[in-house]
């Protein structure tokens, strides 16, 4: 479709008034702020101190903040300290908090496959599956709130109701733990709790969808000729199907593995403030508070974001690299 | 990597074949189905009770319609207390000072009083001197002059009268008359006459602490404005990115996927920086006017118009169509689906969204849904049905949303990973 050089200067003028709008946004508020972001980590600038001007309250420190998020130091004794604790233990929370997506993606995929048995009313199903992935947020973060409250919330009702609730009690106090029936008020059953709440919005989600999508464009012939070759519903499941939806797999999981590292923030701020402890403060929070809500540390905490997506990247780069060569097919660009 | 793309769909059913193990399928599929939507539905239930029902045991799902008074009308299981009734009533009526007692009194018939006189621990009213008692008082609730400033000068009048009051007894309609003088009677006899409980009185609660119909306005709003502008914008970028060509293109889309991985918490200190800077702080602008471009939405667009056929495009532009005529007569009527699908996520994803607002509105008439519910949870945290009236205010819009866009959804979104 070689045109004149006449025509492709229109079909360029043409080009530049269909993407105009969209790219003085993407400029303006994407390509600027990371750029501004990254440079302002390099800097030790605080609004609240007086000058909101940046020219003359911010300071020039190098890396320093970079070092303070993730160095250590000395102290008299000899012995090395964390320069920011927090962040360390933040960042754990954070990866235990995504302990929930293998779950979710085998819960996912789990569920697809029962869609996919010629089901009557599949639509219905997934419809209804798909709600709270859709609603999932400030509203529901409140209800769950009300149902895990220890005291008198609906769950421990129910567990009451069929006598769990006793010997749960009983089992932790005898183990030397905390009651799990405290839920998300409890230093260590809070980040569970959390990872439950997560699966109740993910599993019916986005990802079951996909899976469907991905199980429907299955070649029947594959299922039977492995049928002739005598495979059983389980060889059947690991011989054809997880190879042929590894592709989706890996799609799903380094979505998540994305989603995962930014996440954490709505559900903190809603159900625990980041408690009891510290529990269940992911590194999202943390920028939160370093930023808007304590000391309006933009320059610090413009670091540990740095750093967070530093990770991130770094991280889907070795999922990319490693996790390819396990999927089935072409995964293309 | 790849974003598996959005395409027409065929209808579902080749999936596999019907075995024996069809009952637990279903089984399964139902068990799940209970557990997620279990408290969405509660939530609805808890809405719609007070709060001391809400934590009442045995457990119950759904409110009891009994609790619920639709009309102002006394009936006599509404008077929790004759006998402690009675005498109250007598006994102001025969002091000296102006008191709501005194004031029903006098508005009541010579039998009805005799009957009043005769209630005591000893002797409770029978069921037929309870409903002769209860007509009388209904009588006396339509008097428009029931009210008196002095008289129920110890008495703390509730809002809703003080409404009705204010806005002129003597022209009210009975049934606001009624009311009016029902709040005022149980206002002075809180121990013995039963409170008034409608179904939405949750509701009446939640917006008279925090201004909820405001938060919805500003929440619906913004949404709407975020969603027309992300579809047309990423709609327009994708159309160039998919079909145009122009120097740089495949340099620049490269550009927006890189930073699809960006954490919204790089962005997000350098734009409140910004918005300060341009005096946008606490205003509509930093709510929508960000959150109108997307590269996500370029994206997935722009997927599904590489995979429209290009003969219609052809077939267009011999009919005389230029570019824009053939984006808004072929490409924008063929990608419906994926159109409708992206709306619905920009428009929940703005409903949703909680940080945008905690970062940039400081005053309450601009708040949005998600952050004056959770204002809202720090004021009232254990008046639980308040709370749940909250939330499923926030809920229902999404869900109706949810109900009218699965069709194209549930269509668009069978998806097939793959060649990007």
């Amino acid at each position: 479709m070689a045109g004149t050089r006449k025509e492709r200067k229109v079909e360029a003028l043409a080009a530049l008034f269909f993407i105009l709008p969209n790219v003085l946004g993407f400029l303006v508020f994407m390509l600027f702020p990371i750029v501004a972001s990254l440079a302002l980590s390099f800097f030790q600038w605080s609004p609240l101190h007086g000058a909101a001007n940046f020219a003359e309250s911010a300071r020039f420190t190098g890396l320093d903040n970079f070092w303070s998020v993730i160095g250590a130091h000395r102290h008299a004794a000899g012995d090395w300290h964390l320069n920011d604790p927090f962040f360390w233990k933040y960042l754990a929370n954070t990866m235990i908090l995504m302990a929930g997506i293998p779950i979710s993606i085998i819960g996912s995929l789990f569920i697809a496959n029962l869609l996919n048995k010629k089901i009557k009313g599949a639509p219905f199903f997934v419809t209804v599956f798909f709600l709270p992935s859709i609603v999932t947020g400030v509203a529901t973060f409140v209800l769950w709130g009300v149902l895990l409250n220890p005291e008198s919330g609906l769950a421990n009702a129910m567990l009451d109701l069929v006598g769990l609730a006793g010997p749960i009690k009983d089992l932790a106090a005898s183990l030397g733990v905390e009651n799990p029936l405290l839920w998300h008020k409890s230093e260590m059953w809070a980040k569970p709790a959390l990872i439950m709440i997560h699966l109740w919005a993910s599993i019916g989600g986005y990802n079951m969808v996909l899976y469907l999508a991905a199980l429907q464009s299955i070649p029947q012939d594959l299922y039977e000729a492995a049928e002739i070759d005598g495979a059983g519903a389980f060889q059947k499941f690991f011989h054809v199907t997880w190879p042929m939806v590894s592709p989706t797999t890996f799609f799903i999981f380094t979505m998540s593995l994305i989603r995962g590292f930014q996440g954490g923030f709505t559900v903190a701020y809603v159900m625990t403030q980041g408690g009891p402890a510290g529990a269940t403060t992911a590194i999202s929070y943390y920028i939160y508070n370093l930023a808007f809500s304590r000391r309006f540390e933009m320059g610090y905490a413009s670091a540990v974001a740095w750093i967070l997506f530093i990770i991130t990247f770094v991280l889907s780069l070795l999922n990319w690299r490693y996790g390819r060569r396990r999927v089935h097919g072409e995964f293309g660009l | 990597m790849s974003e598996p793309d959005l395409r027409p769909v065929v209808p579902a059913g080749k999936g596999g074949r019907r075995s024996s193990l069809t009952p637990l399928v279903y089984l399964l599929l139902i068990v799940f189905a209970v557990t997620t939507t279990f408290p969405l539905l509660w939530v609805v239930g808890a809405a719609f009770r007070p709060s001391d029902e809400i934590t009442r045991r045995p457990l119950r799902m759904f409110p009891d319609p009994r609790q619920w008074t639709f009309s102002p009308r006394l009936r006599a299981r509404d008077i929790m207390d004759w006998p402690g009734f009675c005498a109250k009533l007598r006994d102001q009526a025969a002091a000296a000072e102006p008191s709501p007692g005194a004031r029903l009194w006098s508005r009541l018939p010579a039998d009805a009083r005799t009957l009043v006189s005769n209630v005591s621990e000893d002797a409770p009213p029978g069921e037929e001197q309870e409903s002769d008692l209860v007509e009388a008082i209904s009588a006396a609730l339509r008097s428009r002059d029931l009210y008196s400033e002095e008289a129920f000068e110890t008495v703390a009048v509730p809002d809703e009268a003080k409404d009705i009051l204010r806005t002129g007894v003597q022209e009210a309609p009975e049934r606001k008359v009624v009311r009016l003088n029902r709040l005022l009677l149980q206002a002075a006899y809180a121990r013995e006459i039963r409170e008034m409980r409608g179904p939405f009185d949750n509701f009446r609660k939640a917006l008279s602490i925090v201004p909820f119909a405001r938060f919805f306005l500003n929440s619906l709003l913004i949404a709407l404005v975020v969603t027309a502008g992300q579809v047309t914008t990423s709609a327009c970028a994708a159309y160039a990115f998919a079909r145009l060509r122009f120097p740089g293109r495949d340099r620049i889309f490269l550009g927006y996927l890189g930073t699809m991985m960006v954490p919204w918490t790089v962005v997000m200190i350098p734009t409140f920086v910004m918005m300060k800077v341009f005096g946008w702080i606490d205003t509509y602008w930093a709510l929508t006017l960000p959150a109108m471009f997307s590269a996500y939405g370029t994206f997935m667009l722009r997927q599904f118009f590489l995979g429209i056929p290009r003969e219609y495009e052809e077939a267009a532009k011999i009919d005389g169509c230029g570019y824009a005529g053939i984006f808004w007569h072929v490409i924008l009527p063929l990608s419906r689906p994926a159109l409708a699908t992206l709306a619905l996520f920009t428009f929940i994803g703005s409903w949703n969204n909680l940080i945008a607002p905690l970062v940039f509105i400081v005053s309450e008439e601009k708040m949005t849904l998600p952050l004056g519910l959770t204002r809202f949870q720090g004021l009232r945290d254990t008046d639980w049905g308040a709370l749940m009236a909250g939330s499923l205010m926030m809920l229902v819009p999404m869900l109706i949303l949810f109900a009218i866009g699965q069709r194209f959804f549930t269509r668009g979104i069978r998806l097939s990973t793959g060649k990007g």
